[in-house]
């Protein structure tokens, strides 16, 4: 009877423990990240996710990454987009072979291509290389503002921009749409002087 | 059992090792999903962890489809195969003994001293003895935590996991991840603890579960009258038993040890367990 007694405490001691250390980085305040493209909405993507990282392995560009202690605790573990290797080019040639390798549907093909993150840079350290503007695969989010009152220039009409601004020395430097940007991160990924970075879409800036 | 035997079977086991982790950073490097936790994938058959497929569907409020067919089909493998897989396949154990070999490699006479502290300590956690009350009970816990509070923990926590996370950003990137300090937790645990980490495992005690009504291929005295109790199974048994007193397939991991360890041959595996019931 006293030994029933006592494996019973033990047993609710360790369970308690295990729902402690649940609770705990349940409780941990969210830090938002890119997330890869079709990813579960919200708290989905973190409770669906086996964290095997097969998404890592299977992407052609290389450019997810697995979440690591920096994140918030909830997710450890998880794939975000690390624009910094390799851009993501869904919205190229809908590639999406990470989704078909998920067993457990944290990431699903079927999903709509979404908004993942925003682009931006600080103008100071622009060159001017405009590799940015060709490697963009949404038209017209990169552009190069137009002192002439004319449309804003996008990929087509590249031929179009006067040298003195394509020159390292140019004031005038290319304008990322903020409305159009999906955050596939191809731009960063080329960005010769790497200022380009990615951050997700809502206003807390982390993503590098 | 002769001494070559012997040490072909820990050749065999640490060749399965090394090629289990070269595989996962191979396929990182080629592309191929592959890893402990989702170690076959045919088509549509997923074969992943189950204690990994059981927290994910609590979690996620869902019964994942993809996921059935293959913890099935997993399940009915661990039911014949016993804790296959903690003895011969899973890099945590394998990174446990070769740690203590480099060890004793390393440092001469370090792993008697490590013993005789271990011995020490081990006394001193004795009345703190982890067995299988604690472990079922923080499985339970896991899985309710998981359910109530959406938040699969042990797929963060799991040695497995964080090796095979780390040895994918190693092969990818060539950087290490600070994750891997979890891995101190059955690093201390093999310190404190006579069976380390075996003792709290909960996949090990997932697969131990669907294991337990299946006696198949369980290491079992079959010729009572040559075994002389000189006790070199018990000693040698990773799971802390004492193979010659009976063993119990929730811990058993099928490791062989005490097989090749016995000088008299009397432990047999167990082929056909329900004849010999029969018998007796």
């Amino acid at each position: 009877m006293k030994k029933a007694r006592r494996k019973f405490i033990s047993f609710g001691l360790a369970a308690g423990a295990g729902l402690a250390l649940a609770g705990l980085g349940a409780l941990w305040p969210e830090r938002p990240f890119v997330r890869p493209p079709r990813a579960l909405p919200g708290g989905d993507f973190a409770a669906r996710c086996l964290r095997c990282g097969a998404c890592v392995q299977v992407c052609p560009t290389r450019a997810l990454a697995l979440l690591d202690l920096e994140a918030d605790f909830r997710h450890v573990g998880v794939p975000w987009l690390e624009a910094r290797r390799g851009g993501c080019t869904a919205w190229q040639d809908g590639c999406r072979l990470c989704a078909a390798a998920c067993p457990s549907g944290a990431l699903d093909p079927a999903m709509p291509l979404t908004v993942v993150g925003v682009a931006s840079f600080p103008e100071k350290l622009c060159t001017n290389c405009m590799l940015c503007l060709r490697r963009c695969p949404v038209p017209g989010a990169v552009y190069f503002p137009n002192p002439e009152g004319g449309p804003p220039w996008s990929k087509e009409q590249e031929k179009q921009i006067p040298a003195p601004l394509r020159s390292v020395h140019s004031s005038i430097k290319p304008v990322i749409d903020q409305s159009l940007c999906v955050g596939c991160g191809l731009c960063a990924a080329v960005c010769a002087p790497k200022i380009i970075r990615l951050f997700p879409p809502s206003s807390v800036k982390w993503g590098l | 059992m002769t001494g070559k035997s012997h040490l072909s079977y820990a050749r065999l086991r640490l060749s399965i090792g090394v090629l289990m982790l070269a595989g996962i950073a191979a396929a990182a490097r080629l592309g191929w999903p592959f890893s402990p936790c989702v170690f076959l994938r045919l088509g549509d058959l997923v074969l992943a962890c189950p204690l990994g497929a059981l927290e994910v569907s609590l979690a996620g409020h869902t019964l994942i489809a993809g996921l059935l067919p293959g913890f099935l089909l997993s399940a009915a493998l661990i039911f014949l195969l016993g804790r296959l897989w903690c003895g011969w396949l899973c890099p945590a154990s394998l990174a446990g003994s070769a740690l203590a070999r480099a060890g004793g490699f390393l440092i001469p006479g370090a792993a008697g001293a490590m013993r005789q502290r271990r011995r020490k300590l081990a006394a001193f956690t004795a009345p703190l003895a982890l067995g299988r009350t604690h472990a079922l009970g923080f499985l339970c816990g896991l899985l309710l935590g998981a359910y109530i509070f959406r938040y699969p923990l042990w797929s963060i926590l799991c040695p497995l996991g964080v090796v095979s996370r780390s040895i994918i950003e190693a092969a990818l990137f060539f950087r290490p991840r600070w994750e891997a300090v979890f891995l101190l937790l059955p690093c201390l645990m093999a310190l404190f603890w006579k069976n380390g980490w075996k003792c709290a495992c909960p996949v090990g005690l997932t697969h131990g579960m669907l294991a337990l009504p299946n006696r198949t291929f369980t290491p079992a005295l079959k010729t009572k009258q040559n075994c002389t109790r000189c006790g070199l199974c018990a000693k040698a048994c990773a799971a802390g038993l004492e193979p010659h007193k009976g063993i119990t397939t929730l811990d058993c991991s099928k490791c062989l040890r005490c097989l090749e360890h016995c000088p008299k041959g009397c432990l047999k595996l167990e082929l056909m367990p329900f004849r010999k019931k029969k018998e007796s």
